[in-house]
């Protein structure tokens, strides 16, 4: 077989240019540490590698999503806190003037402390993140969610907020709670019907706030117990306002202070003497009040004045200590479900960080060089350009011109 | 004895002008597409004597020329084969370049711009993240423009060294009419005249290297040469020229024509069959153009899914949210030369999820009208344009005149998507990240639900009533019978998605009415809504957020097997011109040996005759006083 000259030194200048360009790519793949320079080097690999890197940016999107939850979530958890401890000043109040012996004055002091307490609640409520986000505004709303309006009936705190509590997804917290939920869902009285005194009661007669002895027996109707004097005895008389009808074996009857008196399935313990014509009014409860109308209850029975006044004041004292302790739950519960959340907070960030450092390892894998293994074969490649550029040397040498 | 200094001096000639002829080979062993000369030497006859025949000597027979058709013809089609590949894939290295992966590729620009929304999500009144967001969209934009502007800059590039190709084509040709007229004037004679050979032989490799050729010989070595199967390049003392027009249809790609004696016909660029330019022409009309509609769609896609949700969303000030992009232009319907018709068509995108990266071709044929999708040929037909046909998520409409019988017109929905896109917005309270409809509990919820989203889907969204059943159903606005609950599954209804997690109790109630107006500040429905759709499948089947993806892929794959086809070629034009030049081509260790060979042929020759002269001037002693 024949050789032409000229077409053999080409060949070895295309083998020696191959070689050399094979070094270089094996150069610049050292240098910059990635197996995968451009797409065509390896097409499956570059498209995986991308889909990872996108999987991390959302990831590390999450991550910051978290953060401005969590710093949320701490505000929130704070801010029931607070809430609690005034909570339990205005208990304290509650409970200091409840005592007899106080002046009005001293009431009225008692008063003014109890609405500077009702103020302070209020703005807890209405506290705001650093981004102007509310706390307790439930999904949305004014930014203002509770709103203190001074109407002809007193001061009500009106929820402009958006009730309804934000979810946590997979990877993300709620950063609001629905305040509606936590302060203005306070049941009245013993949750199934208040007890209040008649207005024009002139004797001292009160009550607790009884309690349901027979749930299935529980009508659901109004009830008024009316006091009579009868033969220097005094009696009472349970009538059913709703039905006009009074009520059976509880007409007549005689009263004793410290009695409990059950009737269709409610039962209450009655003190002290009601003079004749007093009344005592059940009504069943319809709506839920509120924190701040709790506190303002007791700040107008305070000021309540008049013959009776002691026991109006009693009675009106002992509901919103119930209706204290029903809202301070619903706070304690509140704070108890943020707590948990900033708890799954931690695991969501741990497991927020497990995945991106899977994400990276993964892209490493696909795109980044095995530096040994490139330093290998770097210098095979090497290597092979050396006795390729030897071997031209030798051969071109032979020539027979060189011997004639 | 004249006889025997005839015999010398003939021989001492033959051998002079083999050596002559070696030599000849030894100057041009380096030459291109020489091929090597041999003398052939025969004897110059007899005389016959009594006492037997005499040979008369040796003469030159002729000067032969190594020469193998077949390996010639081998090396020329594989060497056009590898141009092609060759010019293709430095064109889609080059295009490759346009598409890189990582941070400063376009898929990192689509991530950011997206999970950005999560932060106006987090605090929706808050003026920076909002900021934010417009300037990732602006940069995406900007990336998507240049890439578009580079890809442009490519096609005028790839369009211009076209036409250098055709140009050297056509003056190659002029080159092998002048070789044809000196070889007819040559011939005629017993002798083939090499080096003309050799000079024709080359122009005809360099022509296969532009442009693949097949040549008929004549026997006084005159060429014809066609291409493009059977177009007459040169026909004897005529050449004719080919050239770069415009296709009619679509300014973007370019088309050939052929032009004998004043006339010009169109040549299909895959009856090239090789040569850089069949090479060059497949990247402009086929890979060039399947990849800026592909860069368009991705565009189109993108823009008018995040236009469609943001004019579902409020802005901070209260108003209903405008388009987010400038939204893409509908495309209108190019004539053929050969249309008669009047019509006028534009395809203007309804449904950015079923968008295919393809130009397409309305056509009549007298009685239905066939919408073709140019990447792959599939056609939908249709008895009428009204109502307007929807295809591939583009409605197709006739805005005015009608199509004549063979009318056809090419619509380019995405080819200057990329090219023009921008944002809309200028001002971060502009961004619709409100939602118009809210959801309100009842108050007698049990509180087990805990809503995660809602969002506008569709305008109007109207308001209704969700509500729980004993069995774990929800009915809206009462009807019956109620649809089973799944936490963290979408409940459509009216134009709005809202999701719900936890557990439901029976009685439970949610009201979905419009938005408050006082609580734009805390809304942030819209937001979430755009951060779900990072993961509606918009390409194909691919998310929104990985549209990226499938564009670079495709480039990469394209280039790779460019590669390969080219490394094969390569491999396999090498080994046919080894061949044919192993044949042809000059060994200078063989022309060594030759002239050592033929050196000693004429020592002996000149010898020879000196012998000769001898026996003269000795017979001349001896006669001589």
């Amino acid at each position: 077989m024949r050789i032409a000259t000229a077409n053999a030194f080409d060949n070895t200048i295309a083998q020696l240019t191959r070689r050399q360009a094979d070094l270089a790519k094996q150069q610049e793949r050292l240098s910059s540490g990635k197996q995968v320079l451009k797409p065509s080097d390896d097409p499956v690999a570059a498209t995986l590698a991308e889909t990872a890197k996108n999987k991390l940016a959302r990831n590390e999107a999450d991550l910051r999503a978290l953060k401005a939850s969590r710093t949320s979530l701490e505000q929130v958890e704070s801010g029931l806190g607070e809430s609690s401890d005034l909570i339990q000043q205005v208990r304290e109040l509650f409970v200091t003037a409840g005592n007899g012996a106080f002046t009005d004055s001293e009431r009225e002091d008692v008063a003014r402390q109890l609405e500077s307490l009702r103020e302070r609640l209020v703005a807890v409520a209405n506290r705001t993140d650093t981004n102007g986000r509310t706390l307790f505004g439930g999904l949305g709303g004014s930014s203002t969610p509770f709103v203190d309006t001074y109407t002809a009936s007193g001061a009500t705190v009106v929820f402009q907020g958006q009730r309804g509590q934000a979810a946590a997804g997979n990877t993300s917290l709620p950063s609001t709670l629905d305040g509606d939920a936590i302060w203005m869902r306070v049941p009245q009285g013993n949750g199934t019907f208040t007890v209040s005194l008649g207005a024009g009661n002139t004797g001292s007669v009160r009550t607790d706030m009884g309690e349901v002895s027979n749930l299935s027996a529980v009508t659901g109707d109004a009830y008024q117990i009316a006091f009579a004097d009868v033969g220097g005895q005094m009696q009472y008389s349970i009538t059913n306002t709703t039905t006009g009808l009074p009520v059976a074996g509880q007409t007549g009857m005689p009263y004793q202070s410290g009695q409990t008196i059950a009737f269709d399935g409610l039962s209450l313990t009655l003190k002290d003497g009601p003079a004749a014509g007093d009344t005592v009014d059940i009504n069943p409860v319809s709506a839920s009040t509120d924190l701040f109308k709790v506190v303002q209850n007791a700040i107008d029975a305070l000021r309540v004045t008049g013959t009776g006044a002691n026991a109006q004041r009693t009675q009106a004292l002992t509901q919103s200590l119930t209706e204290l302790d029903s809202a301070h739950d619903r706070v304690l519960l509140a704070r108890g479900r943020a707590g948990e959340w900033l708890n799954r907070a931690d695991s969501l960030d741990s497991l927020l960080g497990d995945r991106s450092a899977a994400l990276k390892i993964e892209k490493s894998n696909l795109e980044d060089l095995d530096l040994i293994q490139g330093i290998s074969d770097f210098q095979t490649q090497q290597t092979a350009l050396d006795a390729a550029i030897k071997a031209y040397a030798q051969v071109q040498k032979l020539s027979l011109f060189s011997a004639i | 004895m004249s006889s025997a200094l005839t015999i010398g001096a003939r021989a001492l000639t033959t051998n002079l002008a083999a050596l002559q002829v070696i030599g000849h080979n030894i100057a041009n062993v380096n030459t291109e597409g020489y091929s090597r000369q041999s003398v052939q030497l025969s004897t110059s006859g007899y005389q016959q004597f009594g006492n037997g025949f005499y040979g008369k000597g040796v003469e030159i027979a002729t000067v032969e020329r190594s020469y193998n058709a077949y390996l010639t013809r081998e090396a020329r089609s594989t060497s056009s084969v590898a141009a092609a590949d060759s010019a293709r894939l430095d064109r889609l290295t080059q295009l490759e370049s346009l598409f890189p992966t990582g941070d400063s590729g376009l898929g990192t620009a689509i991530n950011d711009m997206l999970n950005a929304w999560g932060d106006v999500s987090s605090s929706p009144s808050n003026l920076t993240a909002r900021v934010v967001v417009l300037s990732e969209a602006e940069d995406f934009a900007t990336r998507l423009r240049n890439t578009a502007g580079q890809l442009d800059l490519m096609a005028l590039n790839s369009q211009q060294q076209a036409e250098g190709i055709v140009g050297d084509i056509n003056k190659l040709a002029q080159d092998l009419v002048t070789v044809n007229k000196q070889l007819q004037e040559a011939g005629g004679s017993r002798h083939t005249p090499n080096d003309l050979l050799d000079t024709r032989d080359k122009i005809l490799a360099q022509l296969s290297q532009q442009v693949q050729i097949s040549t008929m010989e004549a026997d006084n070595g005159m060429v014809n040469v066609f291409v493009a199967g059977s177009q007459p390049l040169v026909l004897g003392l005529q050449a004719n020229r080919l050239e770069v027009t415009r296709d009619p249809a679509d300014t973007s790609r370019i088309a050939l024509s052929f032009v004998q004696g004043g006339q010009s016909t169109r040549v299909e660029t895959g009856l090239l069959g090789g040569g850089e330019l069949s090479g060059l022409m497949t990247f402009i009309n086929e890979d060039l153009t399947d990849v800026r509609n592909q860069l368009g769609r991705l565009a189109v896609g993108i823009a008018t899914t995040l236009n469609e949700q943001h004019k579902l969303g409020v802005d901070l000030k209260g108003n209903p949210g405008q388009d987010f992009f400038v939204p893409p232009a509908s495309a209108r319907g190019i004539a053929a030369a050969s249309n008669t018709g009047t019509a006028s068509i534009t395809a203007t995108v309804s449904d950015p999820t079923a968008l295919v990266a393809s130009d397409y071709d309305v056509r009549f044929d007298g009685s239905n009208y066939a919408i073709v999708r140019l990447s792959d040929g599939n056609t939908q037909t249709f008895s009428s344009l009204t109502p307007a046909p929807v295809v591939d998520g583009l409605t197709f409409t006739l805005a005015s005149g009608s199509l004549a019988t063979n009318d056809s017109y090419r619509l380019k929905p995405f080819e200057a998507a990329a090219r023009d896109l921008q944002v809309a917005l200028g001002s971060p309270e502009r961004l619709a990240a409100a939602s118009p409809v809210q959801v309100t509990p009842g108050t007698g919820n049990a509180g087990g639900l805990s809503v995660e989203s809602l969002y506008a889907i569709s305008l109007p969204a109207t308001g209704a009533t969700v509500a729980f059943q004993a069995d774990g159903t929800y009915t809206i606005n009462g009807a019956l019978p109620g649809t089973p609950f799944k936490p963290g599954v979408p409940i459509e209804a009216n134009g709005w998605s809202l999701t719900l997690r936890g557990t439901p109790t029976a009685g439970d109630t949610f009201t979905v009415g419009a938005s408050s107006t006082t609580g734009i500040g805390q809304n942030a429905g819209n937001a979430k809504a755009i951060l779900d759709l990072r993961e509606r499948p918009t390409f194909e089947g691919v998310a929104l957020a990985d549209g990226y993806v499938g564009l670079f892929s495709n480039v990469g794959t394209r280039v790779q097997s460019a590669k390969f086809a080219s490394d094969f070629s390569a491999s396999v034009a090498q080994t046919a011109e080894t061949a044919r030049s192993n044949e042809a081509g000059v060994n200078l260790d063989e022309e060594a040996a030759r002239l050592l060979q033929f050196q000693q042929a004429y020592q002996a020759s000149a010898k020879f005759l000196q012998i000769a002269q001898s026996t003269f001037d000795s017979l001349l002693q001896t006669v001589g006083r």
